[in-house]
């Protein structure tokens, strides 16, 4: 499909291999003098969602564009509606929850029709798409990666909650293996979400996106620096941005940057860019992040009440710390390439795979004798 | 209504979202019903899964009751807005009981008992928690309306007994605090109301949605494909639950197409399959229920009604789906289409669903609406031992001679053999129009037939005992004025009914739960016997008023409302007066009258 290269230097550039110039540097303390969701959107207290769509709108607008954003339903867009005034001077075209990126792709075929009649300057409008992980794993998936398909000019932001948080915390795409949700429950038989989770980047450089990364408002200037790449970028760009949810996710509200931290040491939450250069055929991977310690994944299930059930079971926690570990082995080349190195947890080790005991944990099969 | 019957309290509870109004309005639901009370509950969420505005209204009587009150005797308001907001929905003469701690000034009203209750500072003080607050309010509820004590401990002790010993010995303690203010500071307010239980035996609590999931399991239900959707997750929530441990297999698709393909497919390889979703689900099965009608395959769909249209107001009831469920999907598709009006119909009609498709061999929608789906209403317990029974694994009978999926016959239904069953009975199934063997043909005359085929299994049903019998009917058999209504909007015309009739109005009102196909038989007579046709509806554009007018050629005086709460009965009331005010000449100008009833339902 495409060679992958790694970027041997770990961290955050505002150089792209894609951009002439740089994008501007937030700097450590993202001290910029943009507004992003301003006051009076109804976010819980601890909301990583919030924080995310405020410095996203940040960056932005760093750009010195107009930002046009379409957003589909989901928690975003109804704490977000009840004021709309916390929009700011962005203007906001809300959608249904299956078509965040096709009317992205509407907004933009306007934009261009505008530009060409010459109504509007070129390069003036920024047309970004937000969504949640409902919005863009499940049911948004297809107008997702046909908006990618057709190659368009726009920003595509899922905000990564991992699951149906709005509606009352149901399972979506994004649910970790084993978590508790409403549609996933923890019984007898049933033992928390038995799908594992897809990777919502991995399927969009799959199918084309020239850029792709994964950022966490914790770590802000990564994310800013990750959201005007993907303004600047021409092509459909997407940017994932993991957002802790502490209604569903079970934690307390005070705990936002230390549940984040606590994924990004055990390595659940991997922060990484990867640029699709489609044409050359290669794709250019750059880790940006590396913990100073590295933890078993036990560290981060615990501060969580969805995982409750998982953290009785040795042999699911196996699973998820396999899975954990199979994904660091891509950087490896990286990491030894800087002097560093991340031990493997799981206990099967160096085992080669056959022998490996992987039974996959899915739902009851139809026992009734009926 | 509530004067009237002593043993009959209209309780509202209101604050804010995650202040404990639920589990205080719940908890007394639940301990009336134990005391062998009727109940019908109606709440209000906010938009957002936390904070925002909350309230529930109960009902609990001695009669049975469908609808929650107009007007609440006591409202105990948490907040100032609960105040504020709710303070129109008490009747004169009715009881406010509010959070001492208040700053705001509390509007007042004239007839009123106002009495400021300091929930929080007595939380504090004697339980040491300030979140307690909401037990303490179920205390003084407990003391002042004489529910009994010891069953709101077990109730306690049920929730929290298990895990949390410290968490019910704070609740407990919390409630004889709201127990003994109540009974030092307050002993005048209850105005003599106290609930006394009833000889009759404790009865269940559902609320709708559980009741769609029940009357599914009921009706043998063995697969479940659902997207969440509110106001109808909680029947996906309960299956998720329960379906795998019963042996039937539970699927979160992607989206709602995922989902009723999955019971389209389901269906065909001959499971009883269904899916519940809410307005903008239904709009994108849409084409999969044309699928079904063409294929010929049974599904049932629990639709729960919210305002729309689009994302429109996801928290709020409306009854604005009826046409899109008699008519979405392009092409004439034959379905079947139920309506419940309350949660013990839900129940059986969810499993009626299950018959009718599957003998029909088409889809089954099933409208209920966010009123529905969240009310909690007493249902006897002797309702579960007369549902059908899981279906006993029948073999269909298999035909002579060559197997034809789609075989002319008198009724319009043909064999349906499941996939599988060895004997020459392949056959492909397809979206194309086919002929009796279901291979693709799509001249002239095979289009007529078959067209013909479908439609005349619609017209086989209506004539089937299990779908007659079903509307109900009630008031002044002679009644020259006639109220038709659907759904939910049942309870609140029972009410108006009774209290038109004892004003001296005679009217009579028929509520069909067969809404597609219309049973002629129960329709006709009511009808031609009805000279001003009053049709109550929970949307703009009077949807049964437009089905009514077409089918039977009607004249209908439409009351439409669409402020996402349901009707009140009084409203329903006023309407009645009106036309029954009207000269006699009016009657048949439908046209004016429509006009009119709009008017007037803005200022109601």
């Amino acid at each position: 499909m495409f060679q992958v290269l790694f970027n041997s230097q770990i961290g955050t550039s505002p150089h792209s291999t894609q951009l002439a110039d740089p994008v501007l540097d937030p700097g450590e303390y993202g001290f910029v003098p943009t507004t992003g969701l301003t006051s009076g959107h109804q976010g819980c207290a601890g909301c990583g969602m919030v924080t995310g769509t405020n410095q996203i709108l940040r960056a932005l607008k760093l750009t010195g564009r107009f930002v046009l954003a379409s957003i589909g339903t989901g928690c975003n867009e109804v704490i977000t509606t009840q004021n709309t005034s916390c929009w700011g001077e962005v203007s906001v075209d809300h959608n249904n929850f299956p078509n965040t990126a096709s009317t992205l792709s509407g907004n933009r075929a306007a934009v261009e029709a505008l530009t060409a009649a010459g109504l509007i300057p070129p390069n003036t409008v920024v047309n970004v798409g937000i969504a949640g992980d409902g919005g863009s794993y499940d049911i948004g998936l297809q107008a997702l990666l046909a908006w990618i398909a057709r190659n368009e000019n726009g920003v595509y932001i899922c905000l990564n909650n991992e699951a149906y948080m709005n509606t009352g915390i149901q399972s979506s795409g994004a649910t970790p293996f084993g978590a508790k949700t409403a549609t996933t429950p923890f019984g007898k038989r049933a033992q928390g979400n038995p799908r594992t989770p897809q990777h919502l980047p991995d399927l969009a450089i799959a199918a084309g996106a020239p850029y792709v990364a994964v950022g966490t408002p914790v770590h802000h200037r990564d994310l800013m620096i990750k959201a005007q790449k993907a303004a600047m970028i021409e092509g459909p760009c997407l940017v994932e941005s993991y957002s802790v949810c502490p209604p569903g996710w079970n934690t307390e509200t005070d705990f936002f940057y230390e549940v984040t931290e606590l994924a990004l040491q055990t390595g659940v939450l991997i922060l990484y860019e990867a640029e699709l250069h489609r044409e050359e055929g290669y794709a250019l991977y750059t880790l940006n992040h590396v913990p100073d310690r590295f933890l078993p994944v036990e560290e981060y299930l615990k501060t969580q009440g969805r995982f409750q059930n998982l953290l009785r079971s040795p042999e699911m926690l196996r699973k998820v710390q396999r899975a954990i570990d199979h994904r660091w082995e891509f950087w490896g080349e990286v990491l030894a390439h800087n002097g560093k190195s991340r031990q493997r947890f799981s206990e099967d080790q160096g085992l080669p795979v056959e022998t490996r005991n992987e039974e996959p944990i899915s739902w009851p099969k139809n026992t009734a004798t009926n | 209504m509530a004067q009237e019957h002593s043993n009959e309290l209209i309780l509202r509870v209101a604050g804010e979202s995650g202040e404990g109004v639920i589990t205080v309005a719940e908890s007394v639901s639940r301990v009336a019903a134990r005391m062998g009370l009727h109940l019908a509950t109606f709440r209000t969420f906010p938009a957002e899964i936390k904070g925002g505005p909350c309230m529930m209204q109960l009902r609990v009587s001695e009669r049975p009751v469908f609808h929650h009150g107009d007007l609440a005797d006591v409202l105990m308001a948490f907040n100032e807005e609960g105040v504020r907001k709710n303070l129109d929905s008490l009747r004169e003469g009715g009881v406010l009981l509010y959070e001492a701690s208040i700053e705001a000034p509390i509007p007042r009203k004239n007839g009123l008992a106002c009495y400021a209750v300091p929930l929080q500072q007595i939380a504090v003080d004697e339980v040491g928690n300030p979140t307690s607050k909401n037990i303490v309010a179920l205390g003084v509820l407990t003391q002042l309306y004489g529910l009994p004590k010891e069953g709101i401990v077990k109730l306690l002790e049920k929730r929290f007994g298990k895990r949390a010993k410290t968490i019910l010995e704070t609740n407990l303690k919390g409630l004889d605090a709201g127990i003994r203010y109540a009974a030092e500071h307050l002993g005048k307010v209850a105005q003599g109301r106290s609930l006394r239980p009833t000889g009759s035996s404790p009865k269940l609590t559902m609320t709708g949605n559980e009741a769609a999931a029940l009357g599914a399991l009921a009706a043998g239900l063995q697969c479940f494909f659902g997207y969440p959707i509110t106001p109808s997750s909680e029947i996906m929530e309960y299956l998720a639950k329960n379906l795998p441990r019963l042996g039937g297999r539970f699927l979160q698709t992607e989206d709602e197409i995922s989902a009723i393909s999955g019971v389209c497919g389901a269906a065909w390889a001959g499971r009883r399959a269904m899916t519940a979703t809410s307005g903008p689900g239904l709009s994108l099965m849409s084409e999969v229920l044309g699928l079904l009608s063409m294929t010929e395959l049974p599904a049932v769909i629990v639709n729960s009604q919210r305002g729309g249209p689009s994302t429109g107001l996801p928290t709020k009831t409306e009854q604005s789906d009826l046409l899109l469920a008699l008519y979405g999907s392009h092409g004439d598709t034959p379905r079947i289409v139920l309506a419940p009006s309350t949660v013990r119909e839900t129940l059986e009609l969810v499993a009626l669903a299950f018959e009718l498709a599957e003998k029909y061999q088409m889809p089954a929608i099933v409208l209920m609406d966010q009123t529905l789906s969240s009310r909690l209403e007493t249902v006897d317990a002797d309702i579960l031992a007369s549902l059908p029974k899981f279906p006993s694994e029948e073999t269909p009978e298999k035909p002579n001679g060559e197997y034809r999926r789609f075989q002319l016959t008198e009724t319009g239904v043909s064999p349906r053999i499941f996939p599988g069953t060895p004997g020459g009975y392949e056959y492909v199934s397809t979206g194309l129009e086919h002929n009796e063997r279901g291979d693709p043909q799509y001249d002239e005359r095979m289009h007529t037939i078959m067209s013909a085929k479908r439609h005349k299994k619609m017209a086989s049903l209506a004539r089937d005992p299990i779908a007659a019998g079903r509307s109900s009917i009630f008031g002044v058999e002679e009644a020259e004025i006639g109220i038709v209504a659907w759904g939910s909007t049942a309870g609140a015309v029972e009410d108006a009914v009774h209290l038109a009739i004892e004003q001296g109005i005679p009217v009579k009102a028929i509520i069909p739960k067969v809404l597609n196909p219309l049973i002629h038989s129960e329709m006709k007579p009511f009808l031609a016997s009805t000279k001003r046709l009053i049709v109550p509806e929970m949307n703009f554009t009077g949807q049964l008023a437009t089905l009514l007018r077409s089918t039977y050629r009607v004249p209908t005086i439409r009351l439409n409302k669409v402020k996402g709460v349901p009707f009140r009965s009084f409203e329903i009331l006023e309407k009645i007066r009106q036309v029954a005010a009207l000269p006699s000449r009016s009657s048949r100008a439908s046209d004016a009258s429509d006009l009119e009833s709009v008017g007037l339902e803005q200022q109601v």
